[in-house]
Formats: C-alpha cells, structure tokens, sequence
C-alpha cells in the first residue's frame, strides 16, 4: 500500500438510543478520507453528526458499524494519535495555562522538567508564554483557545481534530485565530480535520470542504482558491456563494432526511 | 466593597467592627455576674484560668488547659483524619458508581440524622476504655505520654460526626463532575486509571473542600459531648463536665472559650485552604 | 488534595511528638501481676488515695505500700521491697459506670456505689464485694434562705406550705431518694413524682446527674435536694445551700444508721487468680481507712489531693462520712435493708430476685479477704 491516508473512514454508522425508547442515526453510511498534511473543514449545520464524528476518531464513542482509522490505527480513548480542541470552556479550570499544555504530556510519562519546556515552546508558538501561570478563567475566550491549541500539539502528533474551535469567538480574534492555527499547519506540516458550522471559516481554513448531512457526506468540495486567502477578494466572494447554494441545499436535504431517519 | 479605602483603614475598620459583639458581651457578662447569689463566675476568675493553661487546676480533677486543649485535638485529628480517609474514598465510589449509590444512599440517608452522641454506649461497650496507646503499647500505654487518653470510643464518635459532610459532599461533588472534562481528559491522552486522579478528584476538590470544613466543625461540637466518657482525664469537654459536676464553673467557661478560639483557628485555617483549592470555581461559569 | 494533606499530617505530627514525652520510664518485671483497679473519684473511696498518697504511713501501719510510678495513675504494690503487683488506677465516673466496665472486663477490682454494684450482680455480671470502705453521708439540703434548720422544722414547713416543696435527686435509683421518700411516708408526707398532677406535700423532681443540684437549687427550680457527699458540701461551698440533716439520723428511728455506701468489688476471675493481690489491697484499704479515722482533718487534706475538689469542700465533706471496712452486723442489716428495698421496686430481675436475704447477702461477697487480715 502507498501512504496510508491521516484519516480513513469507511460506512460509518452510529445509532442513538433516545429515552422514548426511539433509535436515532446521527450517522449513517459515512465515507471519509483525508490525506496526510491535508487541510480539511468539515461544514454542516447543528445537529448533522458533526460533533459525533469527531468524537468516534477521537475514542469517545464507539460506531455503531462501519471502520475508522486515525493514523492507520482504530481509535480507542486515552491514546488516540491525534491532538483535539474543542469548544471553549475545555481547559482544566484547576490548572494553570502552563499545566493544562503539560497534561498529555504528563498522560504521556514525559519527565516533568522536559514537559515543562515543551509546554512552554507550545505556548510561544500560539503566542500566550507570558500567561502560562494564569488560571483558565483570568484568560478571554481567545486566550484559552490558543491553549488549548498548543495543548492540542502538545501530543506530538500530526493530525489535529478541531471541533468548532473559534465558534464562541469574536470576529476579530476568529480571524487572528484562524492565521494563528494556518501557520502551525504549515510550519508543522499537520494534517487538520476542522469542523465548523460557518461557511466562511469553512472557506477561509480549508483546502477540501466536505458537507455534512443526514449523517453523510453529501458534497465533497475542493477549494480552487490559492493561499494567503483574501476574504474581500472577489474570487472568495464568488466560492462563498457558491459554496452557500451547495451548503443550503444539503440542509435542506437534511431537514426532510431527519424524519425518516428516525424509526422504531 | 471598601474600595478607595487606605487598606490599614480598611482592615482597622474590619476588626474595630467585630470587636463590637465581643465588648457588648463582655460587659453584659461583667454586669450578670455582679448579680448577688448568682453562680456566674466573674470575668476576671475566668481570665485566671485561661492566663495559666499550663498549670495543673488546683481544684478540678484534670490536666491542665493546654494539654487539655492538646488531647481534644488529637482526638478530633484521630476522628476526624479517620473520617476523611473512610468518607473521600467511599464517596468517590458512590460518586462515580450508579449501582454503589444504590447500594449505599438508603443506610446512609438513615444513618446521617442520628446524633453521634447516640452512640456513646454502644461504643463503650464495642471498644470499652482501649486507646490509640492500648492499642499500640499494651498496658505500657501510661508511659507513652497522652495517646492513652485518645480512647477509640471517642475517637469513633469523633468519626461518626464528620463522616457524612465529607461523604455526602464528596458524593455530589464527584457526580457533578462535568463530562466535559472527563472528555477532555480522555481526548489528551489519559486512561480511565488516571482520570481519578487527574480529573475527579481535583473537580470534585472544592466540594470535598466544603465536606472536610463542615466536617471538622461538627467534630469539635461534638468533641465536648464525647469527652463525657468514663475513664477520661483530659479534653476541654471533660474540662467542662466535670467543672460542672464539681460546681466550679470558671473552668467550664475557661474551656468554652477555649473551644471557641480553637474553632476561630481552625476555621479561618481551613478557608484559607479551601480559597486555594476553591478559587477556580468561583469565577468559573 | 496535596496541600490539605500535607497540612493534617504535619499538624498530627506535631500534636505526635508532643502527646508522646517520655517513654523511657524503667519497666516492671513482667512477672508482677498487673491489675486494673476503677473508681469514681469522689471522696467516698478516699482510702485509696490516702493508700497512694503517704506511703511511708501505710508501710508503718500494714507493711504494705504503693509506690507511684505515674501520680493518681500507675502505681507498684509493695509488700515491704518486694513487688506484689502493678496497678492501674481508672477514675470510671460514677452510677453504674464502674460495675459495667467490670461486666466488660475492662477493670478486675472496682471501687464504687453498692447500689449499682448488686444491680450488675443480679443481671449476671461476675463480681463479688469484699468489703465496705464507707457508711452514710447522704444528706438533706435546702435554698439557704429556707425556714427549716432540722428535719422536724422540715417536715413542719413541708405540712403548711401551700404547694407542695420540690426536692431534686440526682438519679432514680439513688441511695439518698430512697431513704428520703420512706422517712416522708414515716412522717405522713406524700411524695409525689413531678408532673403526676397528684395531691402530696414533696415533689420529687429527677436533676439528671449531680452536676445539676447547685444549679437547679441557685435558679430556684427546688426548694431542696438529697444528695450524697460531696455534693452536699459542694452546694454549700457554693453558697447554693444548707444542710438540714444527715439522711442517716431520719426515722424510722435507727432504720438508716450506718447504711451501707460504697465498697471494692473484684471480678471472680480476679478472685481466682490474685488471692494474694486482693488479700494485700484489702488489708491495704484498711490501714487506710484507720489513717483516715485517726485524723479526719490530714484526711480532707489527701481528699483535696486526691479528688482535686476545693480543700473548703472535703473539710465539710470528710466529716460527714463514716469511713469503715467493717462488715459486721450492722453492715449486715444494712444490706439486707437495700435487698429488701431493690426486691420491692422489682430492681431485682436475675440472680438475686428470688434469694433470701441471708442468701442474697452470701452470693454478693466474698469476704475471705477481709477475715484474713482482721
């Protein structure tokens, strides 16, 4: 086999059991592929399956069927091959910025003076050294995602999972953010899932964006824009809108599919 | 609050404020016990004990204040330290464990309002008149200085009293634990064995934090009614049942004021603690 | 976590280092028998603090003597320079706390209330009394400004007062409320129990303990009160009350003289094992009881010592007690006068309930010792 894709995902199904006693499929026959030192957003509006996809390649849930693959390995909690940021609030309140860049490296054995240096290059690279001994709740919003991004690197992997990272944020920090995280991708040559609800972000981030509905892919949209991108350029304008038709259309779809996707 | 203020100002104004209750039941006291016929000790008799708590009371049967005070704590550490290594553990269980709370929420919510003071006989009659010395050193316990006078049957009371703040808030603390961080955890490279301590415990730290004060408070309370304990020689509670057996009640208030520094001690100590374990939780939404 | 306990350990550390001072005392040898002796720590069982106080006066008088190795605590028996025994000495409180700590096998002799001492007896618990230490000090006491300096004067205020006079006990089954409600019924006062609602000249109201008597007579909540020593002294040293009359002078006439107090008691496993032990403490509690006789004044001054209540207290209180090991007739019928009252109120459910007196009176003692050194 050549090289082995980042992350491979094949007819992934996972069914909820609601508490009437109904099943529900937050997924359902899912195929994904994203290549190594790939850019990938994953788009699609609240409720499509999104968060659930992120959390079975990160371990935290297990698929109802189909087969997952993160860096060629099924994932399974506590030692999934990739870094993971989350919604804001998932810094450890308890620990200071420093230490919360520290805890996969301590889940790792790192000894802890090495784990202190490293934690603290992590946080001159997402630009925060200076509040490495601030608590969680002295930060803005910004500033814990910027930890919890260089937390995310802190495991030394290549794949980053991103789940709707910037979404609390103001528009000023969102931009800022999203430079911030572009240049790590580059610099560290990573290979990023991102999901977002926001189509712009969506565009401004990725070089793929797959559209996410009734627990499927349902466009898989390569973006022919060249990098640094302009927001106000009028090549970006005419992919958003563009990308805005496909986007309304599969939600559309998605309306009428969750209906059907609930059975007894 | 007192923005603006000169903070010298600020904290002379604090204390000058609380100093008032203490000086309104001085004088309240100081005035009752000039009373004719009453058996209300004057201020000053008081003062005479609390001003030698190391000499042997000439006219009350028992050690001297200090180690008096020494001996209520070691009981109280012994109860309560028992309480703590018991309740946290088994908290956390039922904390994380649907089937344990089950298991063990009906004896406890039985068990939680009866009065540690209800058990005395019983456990006389369960651990008679042993102590941490008689268990340790035989019937040499008297040369091993006080342990002979930390009595288990006390020491049981003592546990009994803060058992159930520190269980029952460890057990809400724990369960309270968002899943958020446990995800979070997990996400960064923690096994489930690390999550205890990695995760549970340190969420679940500033509601242990308030089991462990309300704890300690219960134990000194209680630690007077216990202290009525055949075959005791010290302790501020026996300081203060056999004062009152003998009529020599100066002792009696000696010793409750003593209890109520020691108390004022203790709590500020523990808030001090439970502020740098808390902190976090306060600010965060 | 951490820095909580690392808090509790060294603050326990520290309370450590501290309670334990000292442990380099010389041991005994470890063939002396070794004997766990209770007592409630009031005057009446003063012969055993006199008996650890002046050793050099009991190794005159008896040629046996205590030696302290921890003060009111540790002490070594010595017959001449030999080592009979070691004992440890427990202040058990007073009622029934003695005789249930015997029952728990925790104490192998006790000095303590006869009263309770039969009580245990008769629920089965395995001890014996071997002789008396003291007779009477049971006495009446009123509010000081009361109108009655004798018991007749009493019984006189009591028939003319428009409601009736409330005097506290300090426990049901108290020696003193026992021979106080007969010598009322002597004299045609009814007692009633507090709260009954009926028709009588005395209220008896339950103070819950000693501790309560100085109070509840200072409040005003009973006109009197029957106690023992040295609480009767106690109250008066408070200013709380005066003495009207020992309980012992009450009719019927002679009835309550020399009844009988406190006594030592062992455990029967203790009888079986330390014949020679208890023979010595007997003897021993006897030369001190004679000590105590000889100087009643040197006497309160140990009791002082001893029991650490004022020294004004036990110069009122000593007096008041007729201190004796004598088990002669009069202690007899002292003794059955307290068989026939417990068979009465039904105190008695086990051994005891159906023996006769004399029966009863042999089952309860074993006065071996006390012959032996007499």
């Amino acid at each position: 086999m050549a090289q082995p894709a980042a992350i491979a995902v094949q007819g992934l199904g996972k069914v909820f059991r609601r508490g009437d006693g109904l099943s529900v499929a937050a997924l359902a026959g899912l195929d994904l592929v994203v290549e190594e030192r790939a850019f990938v957003t994953l788009l699609g509006p609240t409720g499509c399956g999104k968060t659930t996809l992120l959390r079975i390649l990160l371990g935290l849930e297990a698929p109802s069927g189909g087969s997952v693959r993160v860096a060629g390995r099924v994932p399974v909690e506590g030692q999934v091959p990739a870094g993971a940021v989350f919604q804001q609030h998932s810094l450890l309140p308890w620990r200071r910025a420093l230490a919360n860049v520290m805890f996969p490296l301590e889940m790792r054995g790192v000894r802890r003076r090495a784990a202190r240096r490293q934690a603290l290059d992590l946080l001159r690279l997402v630009g925060l050294e200076e509040a490495a001994g601030a608590f969680p709740h002295e930060l803005s919003g910004g500033m814990q995602q910027r930890v919890a991004i260089a937390r995310a690197l802190a495991h030394n992997a290549s794949i980053l999972l991103l789940d709707e990272p910037f979404g609390a944020l103001d528009d000023r920090t969102r931009r800022l953010l999203q430079a911030v995280l572009l240049d790590i991708w580059e610099s560290r040559q990573l290979t990023v899932l991102f999901v977002t609800h926001n189509i712009e972000e969506a565009l401004t981030l990725g070089d793929r964006i797959l559209v996410l509905g009734q627990g499927r892919i349902l466009e898989d949209h390569a973006v022919p824009l060249a990098r640094p991108r302009d927001p106000l350029s009028d090549a970006f304008a005419a992919e958003l809108l563009a990308l805005r038709r496909v986007f309304a259309a599969a939600a559309e779809g998605a309306a009428r599919g969750r209906d059907r996707s609930i059975e007894a | 609050m007192d923005t603006g203020r000169h903070p010298a100002a600020t904290l002379l104004r604090r204390v000058g404020l609380g100093a008032i209750p203490f000086v309104l039941l001085l004088a309240v006291w100081h005035l009752a016990s000039r009373s004719a016929g009453t058996l209300l000790p004057a201020i000053g008799e008081v003062g005479e004990v609390l001003a030698h708590p190391f000499r042997e009371p000439p006219n009350l049967d028992s050690l001297p204040l200090a180690t008096s005070a020494l001996v209520s704590l070691l009981r109280v550490a012994f109860g309560f330290g028992a309480a703590l290594v018991t309740a946290v553990p088994l908290g956390i269980l039922v904390g994380c464990r649907h089937t344990a709370r089950e298991l063990f929420l009906p004896i406890v919510e039985m068990s939680r309002s009866i009065s540690p003071v209800a058990w005395m006989p019983l456990t006389i009659i369960l651990l008679g008149f042993s102590s941490l010395g008689s268990v340790l050193y035989g019937t040499r316990a008297w040369e091993y200085g006080l342990l002979d006078q930390v009595q288990l049957a006390i020491v049981a009371v003592i546990w009994w009293a803060s058992f159930f703040p520190v269980f029952l808030n460890t057990m809400h603390g724990v369960a309270g634990v968002r899943r958020l961080f446990i995800e979070v955890a997990l996400a960064n490279g923690a096994r489930r064995a690390a999550l205890l301590r990695h995760v549970i415990v340190p969420a679940a730290l500033p509601a242990i934090m308030v089991g462990i004060r309300l704890g300690v408070g219960r134990a000194l309370m209680v630690i007077v009614a216990a202290e009525f304990f055949p075959g005791t020689r010290a302790g501020l509670g026996y300081f203060i049942t056999t004062s009152h057996q003998v009529a020599q009640y100066e002792y009696a208030l000696a010793s409750v004021v003593v209890i109520g520094l020691v108390g004022l001690v203790v709590n500020l100590g523990l808030y001090a603690v439970e502020s740098r374990v808390s902190h976090w939780q306060a600010k965060e939404r | 976590m951490p820095i909580l306990v690392r808090c509790w350990i060294i603050v326990l550390a520290a309370m450590l280092v501290t309670a334990c001072g000292g442990a380099d005392q010389e041991s005994v040898p470890a063939a002396v028998p070794l004997l766990t002796l209770g007592h409630v720590g009031h005057d009446h069982q003063i012969a055993l603090g006199v008996a650890a106080l002046e050793p050099e006066k009991m190794r005159q008088q008896c040629g046996i003597h205590l030696q302290e190795l921890k003060p009111r605590e540790v002490y070594r028996m010595m017959e001449g320079e030999r080592p009979i025994a070691e004992l440890h000495v427990k202040k058990v409180g007073g009622g029934s706390k003695m005789p249930e700590a015997m029952s728990r096998g925790e104490l192998d002799v006790g000095l303590g209330g006869i009263a309770a001492i039969l009580f245990f007896i008769d629920k089965g618990t395995d001890m014996k009394l071997l002789c008396p230490l003291n007779v009477d000090g049971d006495m009446l006491l009123v509010q000081p400004e009361f109108p009655a300096a004798t018991w007749e004067e009493f019984v006189a205020a009591a028939k003319v007062s428009p409601k009736p006079l409330r005097i506290g006990y300090k426990e049901p089954v108290a020696v003193a409320k026992l021979i106080f409600e007969r010598a009322c019924a002597a004299e045609g006062l009814r007692c009633v129990a507090a709260g009954q609602g009926k028709a009588g000249e005395v209220e008896l109201v339950n103070l819950q303990g000693e501790a309560n008597v100085v109070p509840s007579l200072a409040s005003g909540a009973v006109e009197g009160a029957v106690v023992n020593e040295p609480g009767g002294s106690i109250a008066v040293y408070k200013k709380a009350a005066r003495i009207v009359c020992q309980l012992s002078e009450l009719p019927p006439e002679g009835m309550w003289k020399s009844h009988p107090c406190c006594g030592i008691c062992a455990t029967g496993t203790a009888i079986a094992n330390h014949r020679a032990v208890l023979q010595r403490l007997v003897k021993l509690i006897r030369a001190a009881t004679e000590v105590i006789n000889a100087d009643k004044e040197r006497a309160a001054e140990l009791a002082h010592q001893w029991t650490k209540q004022p020294l004004e207290v036990e110069r009122s209180s000593v007096p008041n007690i007729v201190y004796t090991v004598d088990a002669g007739d009069a202690y007899r019928l002292g003794m059955e006068r307290w068989f026939e009252m417990m068979r009465e109120r039904d105190t008695f459910q086990g051994v005891l309930k159906e023996l006769s007196n004399a029966d009863a009176f042999a089952r309860v003692h074993d006065l071996s010792f006390l012959r032996s050194v007499e």
